[in-house]
């Protein structure tokens, strides 16, 4: 006895079109997770990310979405709006600092001849500096690796969401994650220069 | 295969190359060394998202959208239905039963019932008629009082012969009729008598027990 396999998001999104509540239900669960994290990576505020997730999906409900599977999957789409949203929410007056020295043009980085800091990446200290690193991407860099990174979005459907070429893609990422590693590599030399410092006094 | 080559082709994330793209890689110690970065950057990212994946929208936000979604669709804002929704939507499939419930059981089993020949000069039409317009007394009548018409059927005509018939009926039934019944009780069967036209269907009833 076989299982019936899922509906596929085309599929459900036609029956929401047809009033099925159930089926925007279904679609909803199962996307609103990616675009939520997406829109609170992005904007560092989980009101806004709720606010754009919201938002995301009321446009979903509107009949004049303006979908078009020709041109990418529905989950595209969505994080498409999403990212819209979360630029005009930045733009209306949040800042996105990325850290000093990360901007695009900042970084000349030789791959190979820097020490891989990322050897022991079990370790949840490495992990969350990784985090924090992320968190401080330049925008067009940190969306990319969230969208194919983390939400593990392919190439193709990034690029939709994105609005730019599948090129662009590759390359932003693979620029992304030479940020990353210089990030680490910085926050190591630093702990280790904090580290062979000692308190003067203690008042505990 | 050159190295721009290689990067346009390069598999997303932490998954192997193919073999061509292998064969550059045994090739090219820049390609490689830059791809192992890459590699290991994308597999701790998969670690940051595997402690991430938890996070999710709160559940305010679906119960927002699915009343906008209704909304939209023309449903009801909400799913609860008031009490007297509910005893109508009862009351209305209790009459819908009892009438079919009268129908079968005069169709396929006329013998289990116990069947009382009406006497030739009982007006059952004017029972019926007189106690759902309020004009005839049903104690004036051969028959007792108590007896009520059924929703949404015909009433005998003056001319026309019924049966009286007595059987056990679900308590919920007397909602059909207009009767309040404590929810407790509505499962259990009650002692009525009907009466049937001639043709078959369940015209009006009374009921024996009225402690409801």
């Amino acid at each position: 006895m076989t299982t019936p396999s899922p509906e596929t998001d085309d599929e459900l999104l036609m029956r929401m079109r047809n009033g099925d509540e159930q089926a925007f239900v279904s679609l909803y669960r199962r996307r609103q997770g990616a675009i939520y994290r997406f829109a609170m990576h992005m904007s560092g505020s989980a009101a806004s990310a709720e606010d754009v997730t919201q938002e995301v999906f009321l446009a979903l409900i509107r009949e004049d979405c303006g979908f078009d599977p020709e041109r990418g999957s529905l989950s595209a789409y969505l994080f498409g709006i999403a990212r819209k949203l979360v630029l005009r929410q930045l733009e209306r007056g949040r800042s996105d600092t990325p850290l000093e020295g990360y901007g695009e043009e900042s970084t000349r980085l030789e791959l190979a001849a820097v020490d891989n800091p990322l050897m022991d990446l079990t370790r949840k200290e490495t992990l969350e500096s990784l985090r924090r690193a992320v968190l401080a991407l330049p925008r067009r860099y940190r969306e990319v690796v969230i969208l194919c990174d983390l939400e593990e979005l392919d190439y193709a459907d990034a690029a939709v969401a994105l609005g730019c070429p599948i090129g662009t893609v590759r390359s932003r990422l693979h620029r992304a994650r030479a940020l990353l590693l210089e990030k680490l590599s910085f926050e190591r030399s630093s702990r280790a220069a904090l580290g062979s410092w000692k308190p003067l006094r203690s008042f505990i | 295969m050159n190295c721009q080559e290689f990067w346009n082709q390069a598999p997303q994330g932490s998954r192997p190359p193919g073999a061509e793209l292998a064969a550059h890689l045994s090739k090219c110690p820049a390609c490689a060394s830059a791809w192992a970065v890459q590699r290991n950057v994308a597999a701790g990212l998969q670690q940051v998202a595997a402690d991430w994946s938890r996070l999710s929208a709160p559940a305010r936000v679906e119960a927002r959208l699915v009343s906008v979604f209704r909304e939209q669709a023309g449903m009801p804002l909400s799913q609860r239905r008031r009490p007297w929704i509910a005893m109508l939507t009862w009351a209305a499939a209790a009459a819908a039963m009892l009438v079919m419930a009268f129908s079968l059981m005069r169709v396929h089993a006329p013998q289990t019932a116990t069947p009382k020949p009406v006497p030739p000069n009982t007006p059952i039409f004017a029972v019926v008629q007189g106690v759902a317009d309020g004009s005839v007394a049903a104690e004036n009548s051969g028959l007792d009082a108590g007896f009520i018409p059924l929703p949404n059927v015909e009433q005998l005509a003056p001319n026309e012969q019924g049966d009286l018939v007595r059987m056990e009926v679900p308590r919920s039934a007397m909602i059909a009729v207009g009767f309040e019944v404590n929810p407790e009780r509505a499962a259990e069967p009650v002692q009525a008598e009907v009466v049937f036209g001639p043709d078959g269907v369940a015209r009006a009833v009374r009921f024996l027990d009225e402690t409801f």
